[in-house]
């Protein structure tokens, strides 16, 4: 472990947030899955690190980093947000690259406040990185109000299922139906293209399929980008819960396990139908 | 005039076609065209580019690049003779294209040896026989020949000092950079974020690469290299190049250099030195970037 930069524990006193992790990696590859937009909200709450990215007030991708993945975490109000370049804290957190089998890059996170910039402090091997990375006013972010009492059905797919199913997807057409289904017991995935119609059903008895919670058939169409916007969370996770609304709304969320710690962390998106089919 | 040049040895034809294939990158983005002008001496080889003839830096606008490369032949080859026409006459320039000579090292794995000559086949040419091994044990060996056309420079038109090695005469200070996988990495991520880089080293061996944006500032602080202080005059010395050029210049690096110095002359320009063995020197120069 690299610790010769980041030892002070004390040092922790006078910032806003201060947080410590051994492996910037982690970070990294969760702030990644929601990069669909240059600009994030950055929030540091007590339970952790909330990365919020949204795309023309229609879909929402949430990142979130428990205070457990980290090895020091302290924030001195209830919520600090600041707007940044979400792109610009990736490159920086790659700044060392990745050399497999060696020792993970250290990373340090402060914020003094108001008009400071987010400062990053990255350690590989001796050489130190400081980033400080200019902050804006957060946006209020659309509220989805994804109403957890109203979903109306639930499955829990693994992610390789899903991964499968969505490769079949025929792109020409940017619109994908998906068909959660109470009397076939099946979710299907469906697109409509210039040379013909695809279907892909994983019946509800698949080895795929985790859990197949449905309460109403349901047919809703998405656009597809939405669900472009969330591959490399998708590709990183193990599993996956598709929440949808009585209203359509889709939520994902992605079950992504971090092996070097033998924790988890989450990534969510929402977004609306694009028109609904009763 | 007398030229001939074999490589047997596997290790020497993967490094020669190395060592082309910087030679090709580094072309690739030069200001001029995509050739390039070979010095044959008796002992050496050298890779120059056309408008390093003016044999200085040119200064006049920032954001130049020039390179300048020797490779010791007689470690190189297996085999190496090269005799000037005269005792005046005693190295030839070709001017060549490097992208077809890579174009035929590359051509199949299966190379047994080569063997490099200059022939004159309606045009004057590198002619380059290769002796491929056979497909099966017991199948033959074949022989291909290519031959490459090239311009002889005469020296009247280039006087043969305008191809000297680059001078360091004038460093102040020089500074051993860190290893090239993490400096291209960086390098690359900084171009992500911005178009000008800092480079400043301090006569205690200590290095920053540094990017200031209106969006963000980076700065790696590298300590402890070996460092060699010139001119007395300044505790630092810092420079600011385009990072597309020092991009440029990392990723044409196709050999495995021992070290990369760099030499910080007047703030005008940054003198780079890439080393491997003592067998290679490749000089690669960058103007600064003036405000």
């Amino acid at each position: 472990m690299n610790t010769t930069l980041i030892t002070r524990s004390n040092e922790g006193e006078k910032y806003l947030l201060y947080a410590k992790l051994d492996n910037a990696k982690i970070l990294y590859n969760l702030a990644k899955s929601v990069n669909f937009k240059e600009h994030a909200v950055f929030c540091a709450l007590d339970s952790g690190l909330k990365i919020s990215c949204e795309d023309a007030k229609s879909t929402q991708g949430i990142a979130f980093v428990h205070t457990d993945l980290f090895q020091e975490y302290s924030v001195k109000e209830d919520c600090v947000c600041i707007k940044i370049n979400l792109s610009v804290l990736i490159e920086c957190l790659n700044i060392f690259g990745s050399i497999v089998n060696s020792i993970p890059t250290a990373l340090k996170i402060c914020y003094e406040g108001y008009g400071h910039p987010l400062s990053l402090l990255l350690e590989d091997n001796g050489i130190i990185t400081e980033c400080n990375i200019k902050t804006m006013e957060a946006d209020s972010l659309v509220n989805f109000e994804f109403d957890f009492d109203r979903i109306i059905n639930k499955i829990i797919i693994k992610s390789e299922g899903l991964k499968e199913a969505l490769s079949e997807i025929d792109v020409s057409n940017d619109i994908i139906e998906i068909v959660i289904s109470i009397e076939k017991q099946f979710l299907r995935l469906s697109s409509f293209g210039l040379i013909g119609d695809t279907h892909i059903d994983i019946p509800a008895s698949s080895d795929y399929i985790e859990s197949f919670d449905c309460k109403k058939t349901q047919v809703n169409r998405y656009k597809v980008s939405f669900f472009r916007n969330s591959l490399k969370a998708l590709v990183s996770s193990s599993k996956v819960a598709l929440r949808i609304t009585d209203s359509g709304v889709m939520g994902i969320q992605f079950l992504i396990p971090i092996p070097e710690l033998s924790k988890m962390a989450f990534v969510e998106f929402y977004f609306c139908p694009d028109e609904e089919i009763e | 005039m007398k030229f001939g040049a074999k490589l047997i040895n596997t290790e020497n034809i993967e490094q020669f076609t190395e060592i082309v294939s910087t030679v090709n990158k580094l072309c690739s983005k030069g200001s001029g065209g995509k050739t390039c002008i070979i010095k044959l001496n008796h002992d050496s080889m050298c890779f120059v580019l056309p408008e390093f003839a003016s044999n200085h830096m040119l200064f006049y606008s920032s954001g130049q690049v020039s390179f300048w490369m020797r490779i010791d032949a007689l470690l190189l080859f297996d085999f190496y003779i090269f005799e000037g026409k005269s005792i005046e006459k005693s190295s030839v320039m070709i001017e060549i294209l490097p992208e077809n000579l890579l174009h035929v090292l590359k051509s199949t794995p299966n190379v047994k040896n080569l063997k490099l000559k200059l022939a004159n086949k309606q045009t004057v040419c590198l002619s380059i026989e290769i002796e491929y091994c056979g497909i099966s044990l017991k199948s033959k060996s074949r022989t291909i020949t290519h031959d490459i056309p090239v311009k002889i420079i005469s020296s009247s038109f280039l006087a043969m000092k305008d191809f000297q090695e680059p001078n360091l005469k004038d460093t102040a200070l020089s500074i051993q950079m860190p290893g090239l996988k993490t400096l291209k990495h960086m390098i690359e991520r900084m171009k992500a974020m911005g178009d000008h880089i800092t480079i400043e080293a301090t006569k205690n061996g200590d290095l920053t690469i540094r990017i200031q944006t209106e969006c963000v500032s980076v700065s790696s602080y590298f300590k402890n290299l070996p460092v060699q202080v010139k001119k007395n005059e300044l505790c630092s010395y810092s420079m600011r190049l385009s990072i597309r050029r020092m991009n440029d210049f990392i990723n044409s690096i196709q050999v495995k250099p021992d070290k990369i110095i760099c030499n910080f002359i007047n703030n005008k320009y940054a003198h780079f030195l890439v080393i491997q063995n003592g067998n290679l020197v490749l000089h690669y120069l960058i103007s600064s970037i003036l405000d």
